[in-house]
């Protein structure tokens, strides 16, 4: 066999472009971590970041890992010239970040029907009202839409009133 | 905290060659406080609607500072 030289082929898929990009940004911030990369069966786009720096990446109330997985989107977009569904997660973040807010959204279904008023969240990026919706969507008595425009879009929880 | 905005708004903008990252002198030794000029048609993309971008870039900003024990403020300069 002929071992022939073969030009490195360009990368274009848009996972591949994000993590390279997310792998350069983390090693600019000081951090030893290696990402890795995993596509869901919804078609979303993990980038894990592991190694001993991983705790750093989320920051206070997630305000760092939820603006690095914003602006990597931006820079994927810009350089795949496609948008796609990705999240940034480090040390087990996003697991340990649905669990609070499933627990919260309970707490606070809750208390609407205690109170039969409703109720408004803290702002939530789009990932994370989603986990809230998704946590209330089998309760028979409370309903769930958000409000307002981004990035102070809230989830609002309401009593669901007899038809 | 320069390597990285500098990074961040390169990679934003469609004209990298004209991205200009400037440490500025403060009068506190633990704050880190970077000027970001860009080309005028850039300045959109690192602004964004309603501040979003401008202010993703701080959040990062801060974050690299963090990492080396000091207080990181970027300024983007229109």
């Amino acid at each position: 066999m002929t071992a022939r030289e073969q030009p490195a082929p360009v990368t274009t898929d848009p996972g591949t472009v994000a993590a390279d990009f997310l792998q350069e940004l983390l090693e600019a911030i000081g951090l030893h971590v290696e990402v890795e990369l995993d596509r869901r069966p919804d078609g979303t786009y993990w980038l894990t970041a592991i190694g001993p720096d991983a705790d750093f990446i989320p920051g206070p109330n997630g305000s760092t890992i939820n603006a690095i997985q914003y602006l990597v989107g931006l820079v994927t977009l810009r350089r795949a010239g496609q948008y796609i569904r990705l999240v940034v997660d480090a040390d087990n973040y996003r697991a340990r970040r649905e669990q609070t807010l499933t627990e919260m959204a309970r707490q606070y279904a809750a208390q609407v029907k205690r109170t039969g008023q409703e109720c408004v969240l803290d702002p939530l990026n789009p990932f994370e009202r989603r986990i809230v919706h998704t946590a209330l969507l089998d309760d028979p008595d409370v309903i769930t839409y958000s409000e307002g425009d981004e990035p102070d879009r809230c989830v609002v929880i309401s009593p669901r009133r007899p038809a | 905290m320069n390597e990285v905005i500098t990074l961040l708004v390169r990679a934003l903008v469609d004209h990298p060659d004209q991205v200009e990252v400037k440490q500025v002198e403060t009068d506190r030794r633990d704050l880190i406080r970077l000027e970001v000029r860009v080309a005028a048609s850039d300045t959109g993309k690192v602004i964004g609607k309603h501040g979003r971008i401008a202010a993703a870039l701080r959040a990062v900003g801060r974050a690299a500072a963090a990492r080396q024990g000091k207080r990181g403020f970027v300024d983007i300069v229109s």
